[in-house]
Order: C-alpha cells, then sequence, then structure tokens
C-alpha cells in the first residue's frame, strides 16, 4: 500500500505556506507547523518584543541572542558575501522609507519623494560574538530578515517531514523523496514550467507581488537603497539549498536579465525567469 | 574502524560539546555548502501535475 499523502497549508512569515509529506503523517506536519510559527514570532519586525525588535533597538550595545537567532544572523553573514552585497539585511530602514513600515495586509503609502542612500556593509554593522553568543547593531542599523528566514528555515524544517516531503515557505521551497509519482516531486516555477525533484530547493523573487503606489516594492537595491529598477518581474533558481536559492533569485532580480543571466550560469544553477512589461513608471510581469 | 567511521563518530562528539556548550540546545547552522551541490532536475513536459509551487510571496 502507497504512503498516505499528509498536506497542511497555514498562513506565516507573511505568506502562504504550505508542507507535504509521504508517510510522515499529519503530527509532523504539525510540529512542523508550531516551529514555524515560534520563528515567525522570533524573526517578525512587526512585532516590538520580538527578538529581532529587540536586537534592532540595540542602539549599538551588544545583546544575548538565542541559538537560533545567533545561526540566523550568520546566515544573513554568509548571504552577503555570497552575493557580493546585494543581499543585504540591514535593508529595513530603507524599506520603512519606502513606505513598508506595517505588515502588508494593513495596507502601504508610497512616499512622496524617495531619498535613497547605498546600504552599508552588513558586517560593518553587525558584529557576532560567539564566545558569549551575543550581538551588536550599529546604531540607526536594522535588519529584515524576511526571506533570508524563509529559505533558511525550509533547509532546516524539511528534516522534520521525514525523507519524502516538501516545506514551502512563502515560495521558498525544500524537497527530499520521490514524491507521489516515484520520479520526484513536481514543483511549478515562475514561468509556469515544472521540473521533477528528488532532493533540493526551489525559490523565486519578483517584483510581482507587495507592491504599494505607483511604483514602490519590497525589492530595495542595496546599491540604491531604493525599490531596485529592473527588467525582470519573476526569477526562480533550482539548487541545493533553499537558502542559497533565495539568495540567488534575489541577486538575479537585482542584476536584470543580463546580468542575472551571467550570474546565474557562472553558478549552474536550473532558473526561470519572466520578464518585466514596462507600463509608464510601472513594472509588471509579462506572465502574471 | 574506516577513515569514515572515524569521522561520524568525530562529528557526534563535536556536536554533543556544542550541545553541552549552549546549554543543551544546538541549532544546525543553516549556512549551505561552500559551493552549490547541484541536484538531478528532471523538465517535465506542460501537461505534467505540479503538487507545488514557487512563488514570489
Amino acid at each position: 500500500m502507497s504512503p498516505e499523502l499528509a498536506s497542511r497549508h497555514f498562513d506565516a512569515l507573511g505568506s502562504t505556506c504550505e508542507l507535504l509529506s509521504l508517510g510522515s503523517g499529519q503530527a509532523a506536519l504539525e510540529r512542523c507547523e508550531a516551529r514555524v510559527r515560534e520563528a515567525e514570532a522570533r524573526f517578525t519586525r512587526f512585532l516590538r518584543d520580538s527578538e529581532l525588535a529587540r536586537l534592532n533597538a540595540g542602539d549599538g550595545r551588544y545583546l544575548p541572542v538565542s541559538p537560533e537567532m545567533f545561526a540566523m544572523l550568520e546566515a544573513a553573514l554568509w548571504a552577503f558575501d555570497e552575493s557580493q552585497g546585494l543581499v543585504n539585511a540591514a535593508v529595513l530602514p530603507a524599506l520603512v522609507s519606502a513606505g513598508y513600515d506595517r505588515p502588508f495586509r494593513l495596507g502601504l503609502i508610497e512616499p512622496a519623494t524617495a531619498a535613497g542612500a547605498q546600504l552599508p556593509p552588513l558586517p560593518e554593522i553587525l558584529l557576532l560574538d560567539a564566545a558569549t553568543r551575543s550581538a551588536a547593531l550599529a546604531p540607526g542599523a536594522a535588519l529584515d530578515l524576511g526571506g533570508i528566514a524563509k529559505g533558511a528555515l525550509a533547509d532546516q524544517l524539511i528534516d522534520e517531514l521525514g525523507d519524502n516531503a516538501v516545506c514551502n515557505l512563502g515560495g521558498d521551497l525544500r524537497v527530499r523523496g520521490r514524491g507521489p509519482d516515484g520520479d520526484g516531486w513536481h514543483i511549478g516555477l515562475c514561468d509556469r514550467t515544472a521540473v521533477a525533484l528528488t532532493e533540493g530547493a526551489v525559490c523565486t523573487s519578483g517584483t510581482t507581488r507587495r507592491r504599494w503606489g505607483q511604483s514602490a516594492h519590497h525589492l530595495i537595491d542595496p546599491r540604491t537603497g531604493l525599490p531596485a529598477r529592473t527588467d525582470l518581474a519573476e526569477v526562480s533558481v533550482v539548487t541545493d539549498s533553499a537558502l542559497r536559492g533565495e539568495v540567488y533569485a534575489k541577486c538575479a532580480m537585482l542584476l536584470g536579465s543580463a546580468g542575472g543571466v551571467t550570474f546565474l550560469e557562472a553558478r549552474g544553477v536550473h532558473y526561470a525567469l519572466v520578464p518585466a512589461v514596462t507600463t509608464g513608471e510601472r513594472m509588471l510581469g509579462a506572465a502574471a | 574502524m574506516s577513515s569514515n567511521a572515524t569521522l561520524r563518530w568525530a562529528s557526534m562528539l563535536g556536536t554533543l560539546v556544542l550541545a553541552l556548550g549552549f546549554g543543551g540546545v544546538v541549532v544546525t547552522s543553516p549556512k549551505p555548502a561552500e559551493a552549490p551541490l547541484h541536484p538531478t532536475v528532471t523538465l517535465l513536459p506542460n501537461d505534467a501535475s505540479i503538487q507545488s509551487k514557487s512563488y514570489v510571496s
């Protein structure tokens, strides 16, 4: 008898999450959801008493942090290094300046004028001390760990779901096992193509969601401190880890089609692109 | 003991030392391997069934 497919859908981390498992049952999915909610409470920037909010308010002081936060901050520094600065968790002040100062569902307002500035390099404003498991942020600096947390969590939580499962946290997705058809899990990419995977990750970045006003969106270019202007609407990347996929997809979006393709080809990953179509100031996804 | 077995035991011992150092809590580092390990990707036909989708959120 073939194992039963268990699934669970819920809203967390500002998006929809989907857990699928063959053979491990609903209890494993419930444990995994609990871990996602625990992580959301820790890493959200929208709750004053979250661990991230306390760190952001640290004003230059070293603060003790949880093992989970310390690991995520290490991941943020890895992402900065791996992306040559294009994925910079110190993006929060720029996001707030662009109008993303509250949960998206509450409605955002695009500021009349936008004066961006290059973001400070993350390693210059985020200091970690492993011996005391503490972290310090330079005064005025603040972190948003949204994308990094989704990717890193998908990588960590796939182990909770057994050896034949999908952990999809808002489009950052980690896969393991042969899936219901026996040839791997069938995963759709942003350009409506699909791949079968038995081990790996698929992540998509883009500017087609979380838009507000005339031209504001959530993807900040750290080189300008402003919402990115790019000729791509969406990029999906297939690679070994969801954290890496999140970083690569975001890099390609920021680099645009020419630079993005060069970046992804150099790393030998499978990818899919959706070009943007320009309508005045707005750039929309061609496949939307 | 083979070198693989020795490595496994060393890894377990390292994890135990970390667990004691962190008051019993071990958090796996979310940092991936240094270079991408390329998974085997099979392209599916247009009419293939999809079990999950990666999307912009």
